[in-house]
């Protein structure tokens, strides 16, 4: 191609770039439609595609933060952390709980198993503690996840796993309903 | 494309002042041990999150930009700077767990209309050159932009922005599909959300179980939980309508249908007016029943106008040939790629 054009036709370079725009634009957005990804600003748009009817049982992710001194305290991401309840929530869902879907699109867990699992819950503990202990000064003894099942019959609770701060390990609790 | 830019700046504008500049405020309170930039900043290696001390003039050179850009002054080039910078904040934004759809794709279309052919027309450049050249008594240059021109300069933006819109909402119908089955199309999911199964600011998040039978990933808690739920702030035509289950089943079979159908929108006249009609009518219903805003998607349907066209109609007389308003199906102007 001659680099000169005819007038008003743009140059070989500015065909080049456009070409190489869109073939960036279009090819990102393509891999994460195909991942799929939540990547901003890419996207396989996978909002409200789940099923769920009215009357379906919800679920809740409650942590509970024992100090060392002081009563047991349900985690308030805003409160304690100064995190937003959705990004907070979701961001630990999708990388750290895990999906029973192994291609969520905010977070990718293929051939998830116990180990790993209690391997992330370890690290977002960790991470909860030493932020917990830096904004308030309070040191925690303890962190426990819980689940909730939410449905018409009332409120069912499980707790999932147990932290412990001092040594940094993390307990799964046989969810068939053991406290810690 | 001139007036493409002058509607999608004001709305970068208003988003700044509204949504951006206040949540980036306030990532100062947030606990850094969750910070967690998409892929594109890690890759790009951007410092993020931003110092506080540099939020405020950081603001100040968006605004600035966006105001050049706006008027067309310094047009390409503030352009250029602003699709870059915006680009930076929203991956600064969306570092902390949550996705903000609404703002992605204009993020994307403003690089396309920062390097797009004719942006820079009906500006203040324009006009500058124009008189320029008036006083000199020449004509402008041929590089210069029309302050009104006559046909548009190429069609790769608008069709670029067509393509990307055709992967976004057959990849929505694909994801309904893929966890839904056709199942969704029955309008039960619809209903749990215009019902207010999960209003926006109210309480904490929850989450929806797995459907069906998987033992083997229900490890964890013994629910087999799959997915948040999302969230959204019915209307008064939203909770009426989630007791409507007739018209829901309507609305949800055609919602899925036209996002599966959309990319028929590549194939020519009638089945691209009818995809952008779609596509309009479904965000409008959007705002409508759960009152979440995509105005900025509504504003990027504004590219696919023939706004020079538009204006030539009105010029010619009325006996002169009706051609379409939609850009890419103009049969009067012939832009290059």
């Amino acid at each position: 191609m001659n680099a000169e054009a005819a007038p008003g036709e743009p140059c070989r370079w500015h065909k080049l770039a456009a070409a190489l725009l869109i073939v960036l634009i279009c090819g990102l957005e393509l891999r994460a439609v195909l991942g799929p990804y939540e990547d901003w600003p890419f996207t396989s748009a996978p909002m409200f595609a789940r099923y769920h009817a009215p009357g379906d049982p919800l679920f809740e992710l409650a942590v509970w933060l024992e100090p060392e001194t002081g009563p047991l305290v349900e985690l308030e991401p805003d409160a304690h952390l100064g995190l937003g309840e959705l990004g907070f929530r979701r961001q630990f869902f999708a990388k750290y709980y895990g999906s029973t879907d192994p291609r969520h699109p905010s977070g990718h867990h293929p051939h998830d198993d116990e180990a790993s699992f209690r391997a992330r819950l370890s690290r977002w503990m960790q991470l909860v503690s030493r932020a917990y202990t830096r904004r308030t000064g309070m040191k925690l003894k303890s962190v426990q996840l819980e689940v909730r099942r939410l449905s018409k019959a009332g409120v069912e609770r499980r707790p999932v796993a147990y932290f412990e701060a001092t040594s940094g390990a993390v307990r799964l609790l046989p969810w068939r309903g053991a406290a810690p | 494309m001139g007036v493409f830019r002058v509607l999608l700046v004001s709305w970068v504008g208003w988003f700044y002042s509204e949504r951006l500049f206040p949540r980036l405020s306030g990532a100062r309170e947030r606990a850094i041990e969750f910070h967690d930039p998409p892929s594109l900043a890690q890759w790009l290696r951007l410092p993020l999150p931003l110092p506080e001390h540099a939020i405020e003039p950081v603001r100040q050179l968006a605004m600035l930009l966006v105001a050049l850009a706006l008027v067309g002054l310094l047009a390409r080039v503030a352009l250029i700077a602003l699709a870059f910078l915006n680009l930076g904040l929203g991956l600064a934004v969306n570092a902390w767990g949550y996705t903000a759809h609404a703002s992605a794709l204009p993020a994307l279309v403003l690089f396309i209309v920062a390097f797009a052919p004719g942006a820079t027309a009906l500006s203040l450049d324009a006009l500058l050159i124009k008189l320029v050249a008036q006083r000199k008594g020449r004509p402008p240059p041929g590089w210069a932009p029309e302050l009104l021109p006559h046909s548009p300069k190429s069609v790769w933006p608008v069709r670029t922005l067509l393509v990307l819109l055709c992967l976004l909402y057959f990849s929505a119908g694909v994801s309904k599909l893929r966890y839904a089955g056709g199942d969704w199309a029955d309008g039960q999911t619809l209903a749990f959300y215009l019902g207010g199964g999960s209003k926006r600011g109210e309480g904490t998040q929850r989450f929806i179980q797995q459907r069906g039978d998987r033992p083997d990933q229900a490890f964890r808690d013994g629910f087999g939980i799959v997915d948040y739920a999302y969230v959204g702030r019915p209307t008064a035509i939203g909770s009426w309508l989630s007791q409507q289950p007739v018209l829901l089943r309507l609305i949800a079979s055609a919602a899925l249908l036209g996002e599966l159908l959309f990319p028929l929108a590549l194939l020519g006249r009638w089945p691209r007016r009818l995809a952008l009609l779609f596509g309009l009518l479904f965000h409008a219903g959007i705002a409508l029943t759960l009152s979440i805003n995509f105005t900025a998607y509504i504003i990027c349907y504004t590219m696919f106008v023939d706004w020079c066209g538009l204006v030539r109609r009105l010029r010619t007389r009325p006996t002169a040939k009706p051609q379409s308003p939609l850009a890419l199906g103009s049969a009067g102007s012939t832009p290059r790629v």
